[in-house]
C-alpha cells in the first residue's frame, strides 16, 4: 500500500510539472539546425533557408532536441559516446556528458531534465539528468533501440527496438519496462495523436506505419505505403511527424525517395511527394507551412510547401544529414 | 485524508491496463550440433610461413542470435535456450540425433562435415523439425536432399556466382578470362561460375588451368603474366580455394582488368564492412563478444536463431514441427540486416537472401543488382530456382 501511495504521489507530481512546462511559448531566431552523422557537424540555415554556418560537433551527431526554454540544443553523438549541449545563440558547446554508450535518439521528459536515451549498441535505454549528468536508470530493451517518445503527461516512455521488432513501454513512476509490444519488422520512430490515444510507429522493413492504442497497448491498425513504380522492399519508412491538429501525418519513406502524406482519421495515404535520396529526418515549421526533409544519401534537405505538396528548394548540407531542428 | 488518498490510489489502479503476463514462460530449445576433431577447423598449412585465416566454429553466431532474440522472447512469453551437442569423433551421428530428437528440441543447427549432413538429412523424418545447415554451400546437397528436414541459411555456391555474374553483366564487363586451380573445389567453383555467366549473358572467352610452384618448365601454368597476356577480356575470374595462387593475380596480370571470384571482388553472405541496414550494429555486437569478424557461417547461425524466434513470436509455433511449418509458410518475414526481408524457398528450403559483393575492406554492391528481375521475388534471381531442380517442395 505504501508503495502504491508513493507511486501515486510521484505520478501526480510529474503530471503537474508536465503541465507547467508544456505550454511555454517562445519566439525564436528562426534558425534551422541539421545534424550530419558522417561529417560530424551541425549545419545552420537562416530564415531564407540559406546555409550560414557549419559547426564542428562531437562524433556522429544524430538525435537532437531543444531544452524546453530553447536556450540549448541537446545532441546525441554515437561515435564518441557523448551527449552534448550547444548554446542556441552562440552555437558553442556548453556542456557534455561522456560515457553514454552509443546514444542515437532520445526524448526529454516534460520536467525538462530527464533525458531518455536509446543506446544503440548496448540493447538498453538509459535515463540521464541533463542538469547533473547523473545516470539515473537503465532499461533493458531488444537489440538496437532507436525511437524514444515520452508522453506529454510524462507518465510513459516508448522505445523501439529495431532488431527485435518490439516497442518497449517504460512506466516513469515505477521506472520499469512494463510491456514489450511485438510489431512489424524494424520499428523505428513514433508520433502520438494530440489526444494521446494513438501511438503511430514506423516499421521500416515492412513498409508501413503501425497504430498502437495507448490504453490497451495493442495494435489497432496500420497504414501501408506503396508509391507507384516502387518495389515493396524499397519502401522503408523511418521518421514520422504529425501536425498539431492530428489531421495529417508525414512519413519519410527511405529508399523510396518519397514523403507520404497520410490522412490520420481515414488512415489512408493522400499523397506521395518526391524528395532527395533516402529521406529519414523530418521537421515541420510551427505554422506547418513548410516541411524540412533530411536526405541521408544525397546530402541535402528538401524543403516542402505543405499546401501545394511541392518541393520549394533543395539545400546541400553536410554528409549524411540525419535530424532537423527549427528554433521558433 | 488517508481515505482520500486510498480512493485516489484505487482509482489509478483500476485505470491501470492489464499488462502483466500470468503464465510462466515456455522453454524453446535450440540445439547446436558439431563433430569432435572436425578437420574443417584444423589450422590451415603454413608451408610458406604466411599465416592464413582459419575457420572458426560459428557457434558464436548462434550465441549472439540467442542474445538478440531474448527481448522478443520476453514479449512472446518464451525462454530461448541454446544447447551445444558435440558428436564424438567416431560416434554414429544418426544414433546421437535420434536420442536428441526424442527430447523434442524446437530447432537443430548443423555445423557438420558434408557426409554427416547427408546422414542427418536422411535419418530424420521431414515433419519432425527443421535441421538447419549453417555451413555447407554445395549446390549438390540442395538438389539431392530436397524434401528432407534440411534447411539452409548459408547461401549456395550458385548464389555466390550468380551475384558476381550479375555484377559484371551490369557493368558490361562481359568477356571473362577464368583461371582455375588444380583442386576439385576449384573446378566446382569454375563450373558454377560458368553456369552463372551463361544464365546472365556473360561470356567466358578463355580458360587457363594454373598450378602452384615456380618450375620454369611449367611457366605456361604458373606465371600470371603468361596466362593473362594473350587473350582479350574485360575481367578475370579466379577459382582458387587454397588461395596460394589467387592472391598474387591482381596487379601481376598483364592487362589492366579487374579480378573477381576467390580474390579481388568476392561474393559473401556477410561482411564486416557492411554499413547499411543495421549491419554495423550486428558487427559491433559480434566483435565485442567474440573478438573476431563475423563470417558467413556465423551470420548463418545467427539468422537461423532469429528465424526460429520470428516463427515462435509471429506464428505462435512452439514445437519442432510447428516451427518447421511456419518457416515454410512464406508468412514469416525474416529480418536479415541486408535490406530485404528473407523467407525460405519451398523447393529446397534455402533462405532467400541478398549476396554481398565486397573487396577486403569495402562493400561494393549488394546482389540482386538492380535490373535483374524475377516473377516471384528478385531474390530468386540468385541460386537454384525451382526450374533448376527436380524438387517440388511442400
Amino acid at each position: 500500500m505504501k508503495e502504491v501511495y508513493k507511486t501515486c504521489l510521484a505520478a501526480l507530481a510529474l503530471s503537474i510539472i508536465g503541465l507547467s512546462t508544456s505550454n511555454t511559448t517562445y519566439a525564436g531566431s528562426g534558425l534551422v539546425f541539421v545534424s550530419n552523422e558522417r561529417s560530424s557537424q551541425l549545419t545552420v540555415l537562416d530564415q531564407s533557408d540559406t546555409v550560414i554556418k557549419q559547426i564542428k560537433t562531437c562524433a556522429r551527431p544524430r538525435g537532437m532536441r531543444f531544452t524546453p526554454d530553447h536556450t540549448k540544443i541537446v545532441v546525441a553523438c554515437g561515435s564518441d559516446n557523448t551527449i552534448a549541449l550547444y548554446d542556441v545563440t552562440t552555437q558553442k558547446l556548453v556542456k557534455r556528458f561522456r560515457d553514454i554508450p552509443d546514444p542515437e535518439t532520445f526524448d526529454l521528459h516534460p520536467n525538462g531534465k530527464d533525458l531518455y536515451i536509446s543506446n544503440e549498441d548496448d540493447s538498453e535505454a538509459t535515463l540521464i539528468d541533463i542538469e547533473t549528468g547523473q545516470v539515473k536508470g537503465h532499461f533493458p530493451t531488444g537489440p538496437e533501440p532507436e525511437g524514444v517518445l515520452v508522453t506529454p503527461d510524462g507518465k510513459l516512455v516508448f522505445v523501439t527496438s529495431e532488431a527485435a521488432n518490439l516497442v518497449h513501454v517504460i512506466d516513469v513512476a515505477t521506472q520499469k519496462v512494463v510491456k514489450d509490444i511485438i510489431t512489424a519488422t524494424r520499428p523505428r520512430r513514433f508520433a502520438l495523436t494530440p489526444d494521446g490515444k494513438e501511438l503511430w510507429v514506423s516499421c521500416e522493413m515492412s513498409g508501413l506505419v503501425e497504430i498502437i492504442d495507448t490504453a490497451t497497448l495493442t495494435e489497432i491498425g496500420r497504414v501501408e505505403f506503396q508509391p507507384k513504380g516502387m518495389r515493396k522492399e524499397e519502401v522503408t519508412p523511418v521518421d514520422i511527424t504529425m501536425t498539431a491538429s492530428g489531421k495529417t501525418l508525414y512519413a519519410a519513406l527511405g529508399r523510396a525517395n518519397h514523403i507520404a502524406v497520410v490522412d490520420v482519421a481515414k488512415r489512408a495515404v493522400s499523397d506521395y511527394i518526391l524528395v532527395g535520396k533516402r529521406p529519414w529526418g523530418l521537421r515541420l515549421t510551427k505554422d506547418e507551412k513548410k516541411l524540412y526533409v533530411a536526405n541521408g544519401l544525397s546530402d541535402d534537405l528538401s524543403i516542402i510547401d505543405t499546401s501545394s505538396g511541392k518541393v520549394l528548394k533543395s539545400v546541400p548540407v553536410g554528409i549524411v544529414p540525419y535530424g532537423i531542428l527549427i528554433d521558433e | 485524508m488517508n481515505k482520500v488518498l486510498f480512493a485516489f490510489a484505487a482509482l489509478l489502479l483500476s485505470l491501470a491496463p492489464t499488462w502483466a503476463q500470468s503464465e510462466p514462460p515456455r522453454d524453446i530449445r535450440i540445439v547446436y550440433i558439431d563433430r569432435a576433431e572436425d578437420p574443417f577447423y584444423d589450422p590451415p598449412p603454413q608451408t610458406d610461413g604466411v599465416i592464413r585465416v582459419e575457420n572458426k566454429p560459428p557457434i558464436s553466431g548462434a550465441e549472439l542470435g540467442l542474445k538478440d532474440v531474448a527481448a522478443l522472447g520476453r514479449a512472446a512469453n518464451v525462454h530461448f535456450i541454446l544447447e551445444h551437442h558435440t558428436v564424438d569423433a567416431d560416434a554414429d551421428l544418426a544414433n546421437d540425433l535420434a536420442n536428441l530428437i526424442s527430447s523434442s528440441p524446437a530447432l537443430v543447427l548443423l555445423d557438420l562435415p558434408h557426409d554427416d549432413l547427408m546422414i542427418a538429412a536422411k535419418s530424420v523424418h521431414p515433419d519432425t523439425l527443421a535441421l538447419i545447415n549453417i555451413r555447407d554451400t554445395s549446390d549438390e546437397i540442395r538438389r539431392t536432399l530436397c524434401g528432407t528436414a534440411l534447411f539452409h541459411t548459408i547461401p549456395s555456391q550458385s548464389a555466390y556466382s550468380d551475384a558476381l555474374a550479375q555484377m559484371i553483366v551490369r557493368k558490361n564487363w562481359k568477356r571473362v578470362l577464368t583461371l582455375i586451380g588444380p583442386e576439385p573445389e576449384d573446378q566446382e567453383l569454375a563450373k558454377n561460375f560458368a553456369a552463372s555467366a551463361k544464365k546472365f549473358g556473360a561470356k567466358i572467352v578463355d580458360t587457363k588451368l594454373f598450378i602452384a610452384g615456380n618450375d620454369p618448365r611449367k611457366r605456361e601454368e604458373n606465371s600470371t603474366a603468361l596466362m593473362t597476356g594473350d587473350s582479350d577480356y574485360d575481367v578475370i575470374f579466379v577459382a582458387d580455394t587454397t588461395g596460394d595462387f589467387g592472391r598474387f593475380v591482381e596487379f601481376r596480370q598483364i592487362k589492366p582488368r579487374p579480378v573477381i571470384g576467390s580474390e579481388g571482388l568476392e561474393a559473401s553472405a556477410w561482411h564486416r564492412a557492411a554499413e547499411r541496414y543495421g549491419a554495423p550494429q550486428v558487427n559491433h555486437r559480434f566483435e565485442r563478444d567474440s573478438g573476431r569478424s563475423m563470417s558467413d557461417m556465423d551470420w548463418s547461425a545467427w539468422v537461423a536463431v532469429k528465424a526460429a524466434a520470428e516463427a515462435v513470436a509471429r506464428a505462435k509455433a512452439y514445437t519442432g514441427p510447428a516451427i518447421s511449418a511456419a518457416l515454410l509458410s512464406g508468412k514469416i518475414d525474416i529480418e536479415m540486416t541486408k535490406g530485404i526481408p528473407g523467407s525460405f524457398r519451398s523447393w529446397d528450403h534455402q533462405l532467400r537472401q541478398p549476396i554481398i559483393l565486397h573487396t577486403a575492406d569495402a562493400v561494393i554492391a549488394m546482389a540482386p543488382i538492380e535490373g535483374f528481375l524475377h516473377e516471384n521475388s528478385v531474390l530468386d534471381t540468385l541460386g537454384l530456382s525451382d526450374r533448376d531442380t527436380n524438387c517440388k517442395g511442400k
